[in-house]
């Protein structure tokens, strides 16, 4: 499967919230979107899922505009986490994981998927969703939307938005070792972070994002210089080390 | 199976009401009733008065609290209420109208019925119609409370207007009673069950509305398809039982919240949780406010809202110390 961005443009009212982006998104590929807050990395996402009518421009899904798809094929098709949901019911973990397989009807095997995933997560399922901390609430809403793409290999798309949030280091490199076992099932990933580091590692593409435009797009080597950093976040970065062992950080001076 | 012990609860206690009123019947005198044999008066008190009466407390409050659920969903507000959606106000308003303008004494129950209920769907379309506009839950939220408001201070003035027998008339369909419920309530009632049912079939949709439009958008459920189907569906459910019986106050607001708090928030349990435990609330509190004061009937409304009020609040505290106990 592969998702195709054409020269889109986004604004609302007058304000320019994307201007001309071009990318493609093929499958097994991460690729991790990099760049300050309110640079449009969400709306892109929104964007790439049919969420959201660019301004101008064109969103193909194997070549076919997205809005020839129904709502109905999108979600067999492409999973999305957002950045907060606003779910205050007390629901268990389970059943808000079965959530994820509402795309597939009342045939599915939603009850098996969520077993595993909660398996997978470590989630006890009867526990009440609303009186989790943050950090169990984002592994539930992730195993959700882990839920919708299970099993179904090359097919399908997962769009995360800040996957990492209130995550401790355990379950940040649970997750990312879980987008590294779908990538090689064959599952197209476009993942917005906020770690450089952590998309160092994890992603096979990079795209540095700001003020609505690409400023980079390409490998982790060809991408994360100190420079092309500097001008995303438009403060002073560090690089510690070299190679593989390199690390980067805002500099606080 | 809390389900199936729900249903044996309902069905039993529509046959207990069947003893309760001004006019005391023996078992024995009952059986002879439901085999034909009995009294012509106990045979007309049971089967053409209490029975009707009794069916229609259930149709309607299963009705109201389904509608709760479903619209408390929707909103993904626990506080929600199928009022918000402006259905009784509105009916109000237009039984009231046809009480004061319209209102002949002959076909008033059929009158006033037929004009609640349309009253209340006319209603709903209008803050369907500004919430749509405007673009989201919230302005449909707002438009519900203005549109309550108007049509509310719209009853005032008719109540204002009116003579002393018909401020007596509005006044007693305001505060909600099933008295005078006959088998001609009842077959209108029976559309009540039908569209609870097509509630109960958006359970897994609702489900995931809760986690918010856009997400619900992303499982394949479209939120502004989603809502009209929901409103109009309440629109029905609520609107006939406001229409044969005046507005029940705070069934639709407790009963989902109760059942939440006892068999969780999946909409599959919940809704027909819901309508079976609204229908033997309302069916209790008919038969309470039959027989605290007999011969005289205390509105079911007023008692509703005097039980249900306080066990709200407690409600509310009840959650609130739960989650800060978290």
């Amino acid at each position: 499967m592969k998702l195709k961005l054409n020269q889109i443009s986004y604004s609302v009212k007058s304000k320019k919230i994307l201007t001309g982006v071009d990318l493609e998104l093929r499958a097994g590929q991460t690729t991790v979107v990099l760049g300050p807050n309110g640079a449009g990395k969400s709306s892109l996402i929104k964007i790439l899922s049919g969420y959201l009518q660019p301004s101008s421009g064109e969103v193909l899904i194997d070549g076919q505009a997205v809005a020839a798809h129904s709502l109905a094929q999108r979600s067999q098709k492409i999973a999305v986490l957002t950045q907060r949901s606003s779910l205050d019911f007390p629901f268990t973990a389970r059943e808000v994981i079965q959530m994820g397989r509402t795309p597939f009807g009342i045939t599915d095997d939603r009850h098996g998927v969520a077993d595993e995933l909660l398996d997978v997560f470590g989630i006890s399922g009867g526990q009440s969703y609303i009186s989790m901390s943050g950090g169990e609430q984002q592994l539930v809403q992730l195993a959700r939307v882990f839920a919708q793409i299970w099993g179904r290999g090359e097919d399908v798309f997962l769009l995360l938005d800040e996957p990492m949030t209130a995550l401790d280091l355990r379950h940040q490199a649970l997750v990312a070792r879980l987008l590294e076992e779908k990538s090689q099932e064959g599952t197209g990933q476009l993942v917005v972070m906020h770690d450089i580091n952590l998309a160092a590692e994890i992603a096979d593409q990079i795209i540095l994002m700001s003020s609505g435009q690409i400023v980079a797009l390409g490998s982790v080597d060809e991408t994360l210089t100190v420079d092309n950093l500097e001008k995303t976040f438009n403060t002073p970065i560090l690089r510690i080390g070299e190679g593989s062992m390199r690390f980067y950080r805002a500099s606080l001076r | 199976m809390k389900l199936f012990f729900l249903t044996c609860l309902l069905v039993c206690a529509v046959f207990a009401s069947l003893f309760f009123g001004s006019v005391a019947i023996s078992l024995k005198d009952m059986f002879l009733v439901f085999t034909g044999e009995g009294q012509s008066s106990l045979s007309t008190i049971v089967l053409n008065i209490r029975l009707p009466r009794s069916l229609l407390a259930m149709l309607v409050g299963a009705g109201v609290a389904a509608s709760g659920a479903a619209i408390q969903g929707l909103f993904r507000n626990p506080l929600a209420d199928p009022a918000l959606i402006g259905v009784s106000a509105g009916a109000a308003l237009f039984a009231a109208l046809f009480v004061v303008v319209g209102g002949g004494q002959g076909a008033a129950m059929l009158g006033i019925t037929g004009s609640g209920f349309l009253g209340g769907v006319l209603a709903t379309f209008l803050v369907l119609f500004v919430g749509r506009r405007g673009g989201g839950l919230s302005t449909m939220l707002l438009a519900g409370i203005a549109i309550n408001a108007i049509a509310l201070s719209g009853v005032g003035l008719l109540s204002y207007l009116s003579s002393d027998t018909q401020l007596r008339s509005i006044s007693f369909w305001a505060l909600g009673s099933l008295n005078g419920a006959g088998w001609s309530s009842v077959s209108f009632a029976l559309v009540i069950p039908i569209a609870v049912y097509f509630i109960y079939r958006e359970a897994p949709n609702l489900n995931v509305i809760t986690l918010g439009d856009e997400e619900a958008e992303y499982l394949g459920v479209s939120h502004t398809k989603l809502q009209l189907r929901i409103v109009l569906l309440c629109a029905v459910a609520v609107g006939i039982g406001v229409a044969l019986t005046g507005v029940i106050a705070f069934l639709g607001l407790v009963v989902p919240h109760l059942i939440r708090m006892t068999l969780g928030s999946n909409h599959q349990t919940l809704i027909p949780a819901s309508a079976l435990l609204g229908g033997l609330l309302l069916l209790m509190a008919d038969v309470l406010s039959r027989t605290l004061l007999a011969p005289a009937e205390l509105p079911v409304g007023i008692l509703t809202a005097l039980v249900g009020g306080p066990f709200f609040i407690y409600l509310i505290l009840y959650e609130q110390k739960t989650r800060l106990a978290i």
